[in-house]
């Protein structure tokens, strides 16, 4: 399988000499779910950030698909969806001005979009509310609408910030169904997690990250052995403590 | 109440002048940026001062020292008055941090109060500078008793507070009504609109006398205060007159004021805040077919949205361009011939109609949407940066739209105004060129200095198109430069008239493609 997202040696400097990220080498490959988890300020953020392309970096290189996501932006943000940890969308546009507006923006066909919309609307109950303001939308109704405009251009590389958080558990059941077939169907997740439970569950592949570190990569089976995510997350955090 | 007011002020104070930034970032090109905007800032705040000074300085050499009271209140309560209703609502009511704010352990009253003393002392600010240097030179030219002095420390202090009440009043009210409607932006827009465009044309008339009166300017002055705002008069008794009673009724009429405005919103503050914060939703879609569309239109119709939905966005960003239009209707229709023979007779048409290009680019050059439009898209930023299109595409769709709220406008009222006033071809064809080159030029400088000075992390939309938004200041601030200073030229040179504005609008070309060009190159990042 080809590697839709290779990450190498990438560091991310903000201010000062403290590095958020330092020197991350990983690969997600076609039809893999990657959890990348960490504590609360550990570095994930950053390093969505910078795969998406919406955050400059100076070390390293992030390819999708080949592509260098500083030399050619445009052609690996068009096979990536995106959602943040936060996901504010335009209060002043109705829900399907939104989708129409990400179709339009991924070049999804008039006819497809149609389709796609009812698709994923339906499974997430939200198509009765497509012609009213997303202002009028409970954090959980955003929440869904921006998963659908994520889904609905078919993304080769889908890397979604916390995307469990604010979802009720119907939604939450689907959200994990529709990335299992997304992967399936030939695409690649990367998602940040403080869930590790559904990580544990979802996950093909995991990545824990310390301090802007990568402490430990590998698939599920060789990351956790015979204990849980949760008991080998808390012994790096611990031993890393101690160090 | 006394102390948490104080807190909760304290923490607006902090998103205001990005001073808390300034001192506790430690990214050193925002701090350079913080810098860039309090040198800016201060320079605007330098050039107005001398402005008022030279021209409080003037009349008294003139002879009209006596008048310059009755010029500090106007100036202060116009500039209250419009600055006011303008950011009125977007501070006061509909906030995004207000369900954070109204479930702390604090009352209605230190709310509002924290929010109109924020108001109040950004008034407080203009106020200063527009009556400081005239008062000062009061006293060296009258030599006025001791009183007065006192006097004039309160007006200081008081004299923003009724404007503002009167403000933020209409501002309220327009909301109250507005909320009630199923197209409330659309509703609060045009309500604003008129109420703005009322205190402007008022403004103006304050200002329109003819040659008698300006002999006799104190006397008008005070007329006209008088005819439309009384307490200016209480007050200007009290600076001339020494009257402390006058004083004294100014000083309650404006405390009391404030006083029940603040006790009249708290009480209603939930429920215009429920009314701004509820939406209609019907929640009865079917989803038909729909139409694919370019990035490009895709974004220009997106930005159309926001401009319409947002009422400070509109009302600020197109207010110029309002203006022009509202005068050439004017012009065409309510000119009086007496005064159309008038200036016939005085053989200044040909100036006019050699400057009317210029005159007419002076309210293009006042309406930007895109210095703030980059700012307003805020947290939800991150749709734009991670679409897959290039930053230009973006930058372009911003500029489009600044152009469709300009051009067709313009063109209309160039049509009026030609009709109004005879002109040659050229002439036609200049009054129609210029003002589009100034069009493109305001567009593009908007949009490299809302990238240059963006400001993302605001909590009502108010502070990314007014407070602190040194992109939209400096816009203007560029945009009337550039359009007055080849109408002065004109006016002090008037036989080089024909060399000055093509010579301008040539740089002005030339600067909106080097500015442009700069724009394209600058990628976009969260």
């Amino acid at each position: 399988m080809n590697a839709v997202l290779e990450i190498k040696n990438y560091s991310k400097v903000y201010s000062g000499n403290k590095k958020a990220v330092d020197n991350l080498n990983l690969s997600v490959k076609a039809g893999e779910i990657h959890a990348f988890i960490g504590h609360n300020g550990a570095g994930k953020t950053t390093t969505i950030r910078g795969i998406v392309g919406i955050m400059d970096f100076d070390e390293g290189e992030i390819l999708i698909n080949g592509h260098s996501i500083k030399d050619d932006p445009v052609k690996c943000k068009s096979m990536t969806a995106y959602i943040p940890d936060n996901p504010d969308l335009y209060d002043y546009v109705t829900g399907i001005q939104y989708l129409n507006y990400m179709c339009d923006m991924f070049s999804v066909s008039a006819k497809e979009r149609v389709s796609r919309i009812q698709k994923y609307a339906d499974v997430f109950k939200l198509t009765d509310s497509l012609g009213d303001l997303i202002s009028s939308y409970s954090h959980g109704m955003k929440q869904k609408l921006a998963l659908i405009g994520a889904f609905i251009h078919s993304p080769h590389l889908l890397v979604l910030d916390e995307p469990f958080v604010g979802l009720d558990p119907e939604a939450s059941f689907h959200l994990k169904k529709m990335m299992r077939e997304l992967c399936d169907a030939g695409a690649a997740i990367f998602f940040s997690t403080h869930v590790l439970e559904v990580a544990e569950k979802l996950c093909d592949k995991v990545t824990i990250i310390n301090n802007g570190k990568m402490m430990q990569s590998g698939t599920m089976e060789e990351i956790k052995g015979s204990h849980s995510l949760e008991d080998v997350f808390m012994e790096v955090v611990e031993n890393e403590r101690q160090v | 109440m006394k102390g948490k007011y104080k807190y909760l002020l304290r923490m607006q104070l902090y998103n205001l002048f990005g001073i808390n930034r300034l001192i506790h970032s430690h990214n050193k090109q925002e701090k350079q940026r913080s810098a860039i905007v309090a040198t800016l800032g201060l320079v605007a705040i330098a050039v107005f001062a001398i402005y008022i000074t030279e021209f409080s300085n003037s009349m008294a050499q003139a002879g009209l020292s006596k008048a310059l009271p009755t010029l500090i209140v106007v100036a202060c309560s116009l500039a209250t008055l419009t600055l006011t209703f303008v950011k009125s609502t977007g501070v006061l009511i509909g906030i995004k941090d207000f369900d954070m704010v109204m479930s702390l352990p604090v009352n209605t009253i230190s709310i509002v109060t924290s929010r109109i003393t924020l108001l109040y002392l950004i008034n407080l600010i203009v106020g200063f500078i527009a009556m400081l240097p005239s008062s000062v030179i009061y006293i060296v030219y009258e030599h006025p008793p001791i009183s007065c002095y006192l006097f004039l420390v309160g007006a200081l202090f008081l004299t923003p507070i009724i404007p503002m009440i009167i403000s933020l009043s209409l501002g309220v009210l327009i909301i109250a009504v507005s909320s009630r409607s199923r197209h409330k932006n659309i509703f609060s827009l045009v309500l604003s609109t008129f109420v703005l465009l009322t205190i402007v044309f008022a403004s103006a008339r304050t200002q329109s006398m003819d040659a008698t009166q300006i002999t006799n300017l104190g006397a008008a002055m005070a007329e006209t205060a008088n005819k439309f705002y009384p307490p200016a008069i209480l007050l200007t008794n009290a600076l001339l007159n020494n009257d402390w009673a006058g004083f004294a009724i100014f000083a309650a009429v404006s405390m009391l004021s404030g006083i029940a405005f603040v006790t009249i919103v708290s009480h209603y503050y939930k429920a215009l805040n429920t009314a701004v914060f509820s939406h209609y939703a019907k929640k009865d879609y079917k989803l038909e077919t729909l139409k694919a569309s370019s990035p490009f239109m895709a974004l220009y119709k997106k930005e159309l949205c926001r401009l319409s939905s947002c009422t400070i966005y509109a009302l600020n960003s197109c207010i110029g361009i309002v203006l022009l239009f509202v005068m050439s209707v004017a012009a065409v229709f309510f000119m009086p011939s007496a005064l159309r023979q008038q200036v016939e007779m005085m053989g200044i048409m040909s100036t006019i109609q050699n400057i009317m290009p210029i005159a007419l680019s002076i309210f293009v050059s006042m309406t930007s949407t895109t210095a703030a439009s980059l700012s307003l898209e805020g947290k939800s930023r991150w749709i734009m940066c991670s679409a897959p299109t290039q930053a230009r595409i973006i930058y372009n769709s911003k500029i489009a739209v600044n152009l469709t709220v300009i051009l067709p406008v313009l063109y209309v009222s160039g049509i009026f105004i030609r009709i109004a006033i005879p002109c040659s071809l050229l002439q036609t064809i200049l009054m129609f060129v210029i003002p589009t080159v100034y069009a493109f030029f305001i567009s593009v400088l908007g949009m490299y200095l809302n990238i240059k000075f963006p400001k993302y992390d605001w909590t009502s939309e108010y502070y990314a198109v007014k407070g602190g938004a040194i992109s939209v200041l400096a816009t203007i601030g560029g945009g009337i430069s550039s359009s007055f200073i080849p109408l002065y030229l004109c006016m002090m040179f008037p036989q080089y008239q024909m060399i000055i504005i093509p010579s301008i609008t040539c740089l002005i070309l030339l600067g909106t493609l080097a500015i442009y060009h700069k724009v394209c190159q600058t990628q976009l990042y969260v």
